[in-house]
């Protein structure tokens, strides 16, 4: 049986740096920080984070989303949405259940979880809310995309924490490829900018806290990182067979040409230092492609801003690529969305395939001397790559690998 | 401002509801409640008008006026006993 090639042929994006793929891919661009001081964080011991704009829900939305939708839901509607229209593809041409959607998260709805505990907290059991389960469900963001796009096919969550976005992609075009749908929305979703979830992972030290400083905050693979930035967002990808795709005179932007995925079974947190796990995933992807590492002209690194993770991640990728591979992360500008984090940065390394534009790692001012990589700084570099790599590792030691390919 | 006004409110403001839309003989079905609006709906009526109307007495078939004239009710016996 031949392997059908499966393409990318629409991207949406929401992120702390506007609503949509172009606000976006010109923040990361330009290497302009999204990170802030956050109000809603006011008096925890860090309160930064890179938070979507304001927006109206019930206006932009759904008539009563802001009753039924906790906001990881909300934002991957807007995603999806723009996604299917980027991609110009008339789903009532497919029967609905050729159309499978598969939606990552690391924390779900836990925005929602958390009002309704307070609200028990106070008000005893009758006053929680029927709408907490429905709404914080982590499949729900999956599920409200079917109801929204009106498509029945294959329909599913997938949670490898901060890699779920990217396991969603490639699970999706694994869907496409043995033939359980023709057309895949596919990323991921989080909205975790609560009290509760801030304190948790300032707990776990994992957040910079750079709080006079909040643009220079998020800094991947600086000497002065000391750790990631919370963000939220979401982005979206429509894959589909690239025969189906030049069929319909569609715009491919990419293919989607490799997926590996791999296992620390090391430590709940910490990345086993010797990478076995992420080489592993990496060259899975690699050999899903048909592809050596040769071929990668650029990476988009997990890149968390954290000192262990990026260290890691470095020299992981330098036992593997040529000296001349680059390398950027964009959760300087963009801070660390967790479970969005693998399908915004897939979309990203889609448009630097398809524009020949590779994004710079914003506030990397003095490159950590352990790093030994070719890291894109200060200005995007403009360069036609034939493949890229788009990296994500979860907590739990779950590793998520992406190939991308000019089309 | 009476129960069928001050619900009125709760399913413009709350619920999303065209406020041209509710008439007093308007079914909680014609609003698009289903079982759980309808628990999140009294919950809401709980908060603002500081009436409890168990879940089990309302289904979507009931309008508006109705559910207007059980809080109406709570209501009264509420300034009656104090």
């Amino acid at each position: 049986m031949t392997r059908s090639a499966v393409s990318v042929t629409g991207v949406g994006l929401v992120t702390a740096a506007g609503l949509g793929t172009e606000p976006t891919w010109r923040a990361v661009c330009a290497g302009r920080p999204t990170a802030g001081r956050d109000p809603e964080l006011a008096g925890l011991p860090v309160d930064l984070s890179c938070r979507v704009p304001d927006f109206d829900a019930d206006e932009l939305v759904h008539r009563r989303s802001s009753l039924t939708h906790d906001r990881f839901v909300q934002l991957a509607l807007l995603a999806a949405r723009e996604a299917v229209a980027d991609a110009g593809v008339d789903l009532d041409e497919y029967a609905g259940a050729r159309v499978g959607v598969v939606l990552g998260s690391a924390l779900g709805g836990v925005a929602t979880w958390e009002t309704q505990a307070h609200r028990m907290a106070e008000g005893g059991t009758s006053s929680v809310s029927p709408l907490l389960v429905p709404r914080m469900m982590h499949n729900m963001a999956a599920a409200h995309v079917a109801m929204d796009l009106g498509v029945t096919g294959p329909n599913l969550a997938t949670a490898t924490a901060c890699a779920s976005g990217a396991t969603a992609v490639g699970t999706a075009a694994q869907l496409i490829r043995d033939g359980s749908c023709d057309v895949a929305v596919a990323g991921g979703t989080d909205a975790a900018l609560t009290p509760l979830v801030a304190a948790g992972f300032a707990r776990m030290g994992a957040l910079s806290r750079r709080l006079s400083d909040p643009a220079g905050a998020s800094r991947p693979f600086d000497a002065d990182r000391d750790g990631f930035v919370m963000g939220e967002g979401s982005g979206v990808l429509v894959l589909e067979r690239e025969r189906d795709a030049r069929a319909r005179g569609a715009r491919i932007r990419a293919g989607a040409a490799g997926y590996g995925a791999s296992a620390d079974a090391h430590h709940m947190t910490a990345p086993d230092p010797d990478g076995t796990g992420v080489l592993a995933a990496v060259q899975q992807a690699l050999a899903a492609a048909e592809l050596l590492p040769d071929d990668v002209g650029y990476v988009n690194a997990h890149g968390t801003s954290t000192p262990l993770n990026d260290l890691v991640e470095a020299r992981t990728a330098a036992k593997l690529f040529p000296r001349a591979t680059a390398v950027s992360s964009t959760k300087g500008v963009t801070g660390h969305t967790l479970g969005a984090a693998g399908a915004i940065e897939a979309a990203l390394t889609v448009l630097a395939v398809e524009r020949g534009v590779l994004p710079p790692t914003a506030n990397l001012q003095h490159p950590d001397p352990e790093v030994e990589l070719d890291l894109v700084a200060g200005a995007p570099r403009e360069e036609r790559v034939a493949a890229a790599v788009s990296n994500s590792f979860g907590f739990g030691g779950q590793n998520a690998v992406l190939v991308f390919t000019a089309a | 401002m009476s129960a069928y006004e001050s619900i009125s409110s709760v399913l413009v403001e709350r619920f999303k509801v065209d406020g041209a839309a509710v008439t007093p003989q308007t079914t909680l079905e014609e609003l698009e409640f289903d079982s759980l609006f309808i628990v999140e709906f009294l919950l809401v009526l709980e908060e603002q008008l500081k009436v409890s109307i168990p879940d089990t007495e309302v289904t979507p078939s009931h309008t508006v006026e109705a559910v207007a004239a059980m809080a109406e009710e709570q209501l009264t016996e509420q300034t009656g006993a104090s």
